[in-house]
């Protein structure tokens, strides 16, 4: 793929998917703190630009869709009233290594909109600027959700150095 | 924790080689909402009374030869087929009244008469023809529930038979899996004195990935009404 080329989804979904699993898959399991979660908005969002295939500017224009879609379908499906109801009956798909479990243990105890953030910021190096244009907030708010994102952060590293 | 580590250790998880072979299974299928292919949506509906010609056909030789009207299409996306349980003139109709983006949510609605024992929602396929059984019932007396969906299932291909809702406590609740040379087999019973109850099976078959759902209240939707619903992208 040339850079700045223009991108039609409907005929290169394969290599689409193959360029930005790891970035769909990673922010929905960011934000949901779930591996079967994180299936589910994966597959979501690969089935929507499956079904209504787009042209993209480039690849930067994709990747901030399939973000905000990605941060979408997490909201939906934390707050449908089908999950309300809803009770797993299995335990999580585990993780490779015990970093990563750890990783997302100490990320699980924050508000999944904090764990959006500290994922894009860190894990996908996006500037403030960017996170807030993609998830239509002001870049002051971005930086205020940072800011208490790596509180909360803080304090739990604490309470479990401290605990042992 | 530090930026890199951050970066390093989510940089190593990735979505499984299972998942992302389905999505690029559907992809190929590229099921359309009707709304934006009616061509796809006949080719859907088309597959839909193929399965369930399959299904009727296959039941109705086991049954002793017993003649069936396989399912045909009664109007804009209403399938209709004969019992073949009782051999009765109940109707399933399958209906795409929530057709989503890529995949056809087939709503069987179980029919007035049936009983447990009639196995309403039935909806049978045969290993030989890569087919898979599906059956749910209902005791109302003693608020039972029974859903088997039976399939010859590859063990990656299996994504979860993961979760339900229920009102029942989780011992009431069991879920079978039972290998095979062919696959694995998945089963699930609930048991539930309480009236209300909701069961959802997820599993992945041929690379397509199915919802079933099985469903009934006391008060809003009565177990009568309760319906099956089979999500399926071809």
């Amino acid at each position: 793929m040339v850079a700045g080329e223009r991108i039609n989804a409907g005929e290169n979904i394969d290599g689409i998917i193959d360029r930005h699993s790891g970035l769909v898959y990673r922010l929905a399991l960011a934000r949901t703190g779930s591996a079967h979660d994180a299936e589910d908005v994966y597959q979501d969002v690969f089935l929507a630009l499956i079904s209504k295939p787009r042209v993209f500017n480039d690849d930067e224009h994709l990747k901030a869709w399939l973000i905000r879609v990605t941060v979408n379908r997490c909201r939906s499906l934390l707050s449908s009233a089908w999950r309300r109801k809803t009770q797993p009956l299995t335990d999580d798909i585990p993780y490779q290594t015990r970093e990563q479990s750890d990783l997302l243990e100490y990320l699980s105890p924050l508000p999944p909109k904090y764990r959006a953030v500290i994922h894009l910021f860190y894990g996908e190096e996006l500037s403030v600027e960017q996170i807030g244009r993609v998830l239509h907030a002001k870049p002051s708010t971005v930086r205020a959700w940072l800011t208490r994102a790596r509180a909360m952060l803080k304090e739990k590293l604490k309470e479990d150095y401290f605990n042992g | 924790m530090a930026e890199n580590h951050y970066k390093r250790v989510m940089g190593q998880i990735t979505p499984s080689a299972a998942l992302v072979r389905r999505v690029k299974a559907a992809s190929r299928a590229r099921l359309y909402s009707p709304r934006h292919n009616p061509q796809r949506a006949f080719a859907c509906g088309l597959a839909a009374a193929l399965v369930l010609t399959l299904g009727v056909s296959a039941l109705a030789a086991a049954q002793g030869g017993l003649k069936l009207n396989t399912a045909k299409v009664v109007e804009d996306g209403q399938y209709a087929a004969r019992n073949f349980d009782t051999g009765a003139l109940a109707q399933y109709s399958l209906e795409f009244s929530r057709f989503s983006e890529v995949a056809g949510y087939f709503i069987i609605p179980i029919g007035n008469e049936y009983t447990r024992e009639a196995g309403p929602g039935a909806l049978q396929y045969y290993p030989d023809t890569e087919t898979a059984r599906i059956l749910c019932g209902f005791d109302l007396a003693a608020c039972r529930a029974e859903a088997e969906i039976w399939v010859p299932l590859a063990p990656d291909y299996l994504w979860s038979v993961a979760y339900a809702d229920y009102h029942a406590a989780p011992e009431d609740m069991r879920f079978i899996y039972e290998d095979s040379d062919s696959g694995i087999t998945a089963r699930a019973v609930i048991s539930n004195p309480a009236p209300e109850w909701v069961m959802d099976l997820r599993f992945v078959y041929g690379g397509v990935y199915y919802i079933f759902k099985v469903g009934g209240s006391e008060g809003g939707v009565s177990p009568r009404e309760a319906a099956a619903l089979l999500t399926g992208a071809f």
